[in-house]
């Protein structure tokens, strides 16, 4: 899944360890969402999404969304 | 709840189920020696006792998958089912051959040291979830 966790984490100025530790989840799940490898539950979507103060569609692209001609 | 980690509770636990392991095998096999009369529920029980920290072992696994975040936790099952499934792969395909070819009998208490090198082969090949 499609998303722009890292440069959104960067530009808030937050380590891996810093956003692991405000989603309440390990740095190694956060390298995991980063890199694809994992895909978040709805639950730690909208966490990352709190955070973030974005929907959750602008930090992960919803595949299944009809893309606007 | 508790303050202590995932990791660190996980670490006490196995470290005491497996203390307690050694404890109850050697007090089982020295049981055995110095009552070779032993019959009956009391010996069952004395044969079974090292079974049980093993049980307790699992118990330990099981709430560490249940303390951990949602990534490690979606890993760590899926090389546990990995482990598991190849376990009983291998444990069918060994009796076939005891039954079928003469292959040597092992005892059953080995399964569970097979699982745990089965799990350290999983966890080598699936890094991730995906």
């Amino acid at each position: 899944m499609k998303q722009c966790l890292r440069e959104l984490r960067i530009a808030a100025g937050l380590t891996q360890a810093d956003l692991a530790s405000r989603l309440g989840v390990s740095r190694q799940a956060v390298i995991a969402l980063e890199t694809d490898k994992h895909i978040p539950s709805l639950d730690l979507a909208y966490k990352i999404s709190g955070v973030f103060d974005k929907p959750v569609e602008e930090i992960f692209e919803n595949p299944y969304r009809p893309k606007a001609a | 709840m508790s303050r202590l980690s995932a990791n660190t509770q996980y670490l006490i636990g196995i470290s005491t189920t497996m203390g307690a392991y050694a404890a109850a095998l050697f007090a089982s096999i020295l049981t055995l020696k110095a009552h070779p009369d032993l019959a009956g529920p009391a010996l069952w029980a004395v044969a079974v006792l090292p079974a049980l920290p093993i049980g307790g072992s699992i118990w330990v696994f099981l709430r560490y998958i249940e303390q951990v975040d949602e990534y490690v936790r979606a890993v760590t099952l899926k090389r546990f089912i990995v482990a598991t499934g190849l376990t009983l792969f291998a444990c069918t395909a060994w009796g076939f051959l005891e039954e079928n070819a003469g292959a040597h009998h092992f005892s059953l208490y080995l399964v569970y040291p097979v699982f745990w090198a089965l799990y350290g082969g999983a966890s080598a090949l699936y890094r991730s979830a995906t």
